[in-house]
C-alpha cells in the first residue's frame, strides 16, 4: 500500500488523547504525566478547543425534567455522607485532650457550615494565584456581612509569610479583612459595609507582623465581585 | 451600539462571564447557582450526549452523571484554559464515550456481529459548523483532509472507537488507520494555527 510507504509523523499524544484513540496502557501513562505537567495540560486544552466547534455545532435538546430532579436528589445524600466521612476520617480525635477536642469541634462545625448545601451566593470573586489559576473562591450571601472563602490552589508563599486580604472602602481607604486560608474553607467578617463595587486586594505579608492600615509590599491580586 | 441591541459576540462573552461566576459559586456548594448553571447549559450538554449515545435512556443517565461530575469538580475548572461551555461539553462527551465503550464491550461479548452496524451518518454535523467563525475555520481545515481520514477522525471523536475498531469498521489495515489519524491530526493542527 502506498500509504504505508509514506513517512508517518510522530504521534501527537495530546491530540490522540482528546480524539479518544489513546487507550489502555498508553492512556494510563499519558494521564499520569498529565497530572503534573502543565505544558501537557495546555496542549490537551488546545486540542479540546480545536475540536470544540464540533460539539458547539450540535443542536441543543431540552432534557426531560426528571433528570434535574434525580440530580438534586443525589446531591443530598452525597453531601451528608461527605460530612460523616470528614468526621470519621479525623483520626486524631481520641488523641486530643477535651479542650482541644471541643475547639476542633467548633472549627469543624464552622467548616461544615460553609459546606451547607443550601448556601446561596449572590456575588463571587475568583482570586488568581501566581500562576493565574484560581487560587481562592470568595463568595457573599444575603446581607454580605461575611465572606465565604474556599482555598483552591492558593498562591505559594514562604513558610513565614501569609496572603492578606484587603478591602477598599468607598473613600479609597484600605482595611484589612484577614489572612486567606491555606486550605479548606473559612468565613471572614467584612470589616466595612460591602458595596457592589467593593474592590479586594491581596498582599504577601510576614505572619509575625501583619500590617493594619497598608500593605508592606505590592499587591499580588486585585479584583471585584461578580453578581450571579 | 444602541441599547437593547447586543451583538452576538458581546452576548456570548457576557454569558461566559456569568457561567464562570456560577461555576465559582458551585465550588462554594451553592445549589441555587448549580440549578441556574443547569438551566443555562443542560440542553447543550444533552444534545452532545444524545449525539454520541443516540438512545435517550442512556443519554439521561449520562447527563445526570455529567452534572454530578461538574458539581464535584467545579474547583478544577481553569478559566484561562477553556471557556466554561467547552469545559462542560468536554466532561459530557467524555462521560458519554465512557458509557458507550463500556456498553460496546458488553455487546461485543454477547453479539460481536452487531458491532459492525453502520455508523450514524449524521455524526459529523458539518453543515452547522458554518454558524461560528471557529466552526467555519475547522470546517475548512477538515475539508482539506482526505475524506477517509476525516471519517476515521469523526468516528473516533463521536463514537470513541479504538484503532482496532476503526480498522475493522472501515475495512482498513490497522497500520493505515494509525497513519491516517496521525497525519489527519497533524494537518488539522497546522491548518488551525493562528
Amino acid at each position: 500500500m502506498t500509504q504505508q510507504n509514506q513517512k508517518s509523523p510522530a504521534p501527537d499524544l495530546a491530540g490522540e488523547y482528546v480524539l479518544g484513540t489513546l487507550q489502555g496502557e498508553r492512556q494510563a501513562d499519558f494521564e499520569h504525566r498529565l497530572k503534573e505537567d502543565t505544558a501537557l495540560q495546555a496542549e490537551v486544552s488546545a486540542w479540546e478547543q480545536r475540536f470544540a466547534p464540533m460539539l458547539e455545532a450540535i443542536e441543543p435538546v431540552k432534557p426531560p425534567v426528571d433528570v434535574w430532579r434525580n440530580i438534586e436528589q443525589r446531591l443530598d445524600p452525597s453531601s451528608r455522607s461527605e460530612k460523616a466521612g470528614i468526621l470519621n476520617s479525623l483520626g486524631f480525635w481520641r488523641n486530643l485532650g477535651m479542650l482541644m477536642a471541643s475547639l476542633v469541634m467548633v472549627l469543624t462545625l464552622t467548616l461544615f457550615g460553609i459546606d451547607r448545601t443550601d448556601m446561596e451566593m449572590d456575588r463571587v470573586l475568583v482570586v488568581m494565584n501566581e500562576q493565574s489559576q484560581a487560587g481562592w473562591i470568595i463568595g457573599t450571601a444575603g446581607s454580605g456581612g461575611q465572606l465565604h472563602v474556599k482555598a483552591v490552589a492558593p498562591t505559594r508563599v514562604p513558610k513565614d509569610k501569609v496572603c492578606q486580604l484587603w478591602m477598599e472602602t468607598g473613600d479609597g481607604r484600605l482595611v484589612s479583612v484577614g489572612i486567606l486560608p491555606e486550605r479548606g474553607a473559612e468565613r471572614m467578617n467584612v470589616p466595612v459595609s460591602l458595596r457592589s463595587d467593593s474592590r479586594f486586594k491581596i498582599s504577601i505579608e510576614p505572619v509575625a507582623e501583619l500590617p493594619a492600615t497598608k500593605p508592606s509590599g505590592e499587591f499580588v491580586f486585585e479584583g471585584g465581585l461578580t453578581s450571579i | 451600539m444602541a441599547a437593547g441591541e447586543t451583538d452576538p459576540k458581546t452576548a456570548n462573552a457576557e454569558r461566559n462571564e456569568q457561567l464562570k461566576a456560577l461555576l465559582a459559586a458551585c465550588t462554594l456548594k451553592d445549589r441555587r447557582a448549580f440549578a441556574q448553571l443547569y438551566e443555562m447549559t443542560s440542553a447543550k450538554l444533552y444534545g452532545v450526549i444524545l449525539r454520541i449515545l443516540i438512545r435517550d435512556t442512556w443519554a439521561q443517565d449520562c447527563l445526570q452523571e455529567a452534572y454530578i461530575k461538574i458539581w464535584n469538580s467545579a474547583d478544577s475548572y481553569r478559566p484561562y484554559l477553556a471557556a466554561p461551555t467547552t469545559w462542560m461539553a468536554t466532561i459530557a462527551r467524555n462521560q458519554a464515550l465512557d458509557l458507550l465503550r463500556r456498553r460496546r464491550r458488553e455487546v461485543q461479548m454477547a453479539e460481536p456481529e452487531k458491532l459492525l452496524e453502520a455508523s450514524d451518518s449524521k455524526m459529523m454535523p458539518l453543515e452547522r459548523l458554518q454558524q461560528s467563525d471557529e466552526g467555519r475555520r475547522l470546517n475548512d481545515c477538515l475539508e482539506q483532509i482526505k475524506s477517509q481520514q476525516r471519517q476515521v477522525i469523526a468516528l473516533a471523536y463521536f463514537k470513541g472507537l479504538t484503532h482496532e475498531e476503526l480498522a475493522s469498521q472501515t475495512g482498513t489495515p490497522l497500520g493505515t488507520v494509525k497513519t491516517w489519524i496521525r497525519r489527519g491530526l497533524e494537518q488539522l493542527k497546522r491548518c488551525l494555527e493562528p
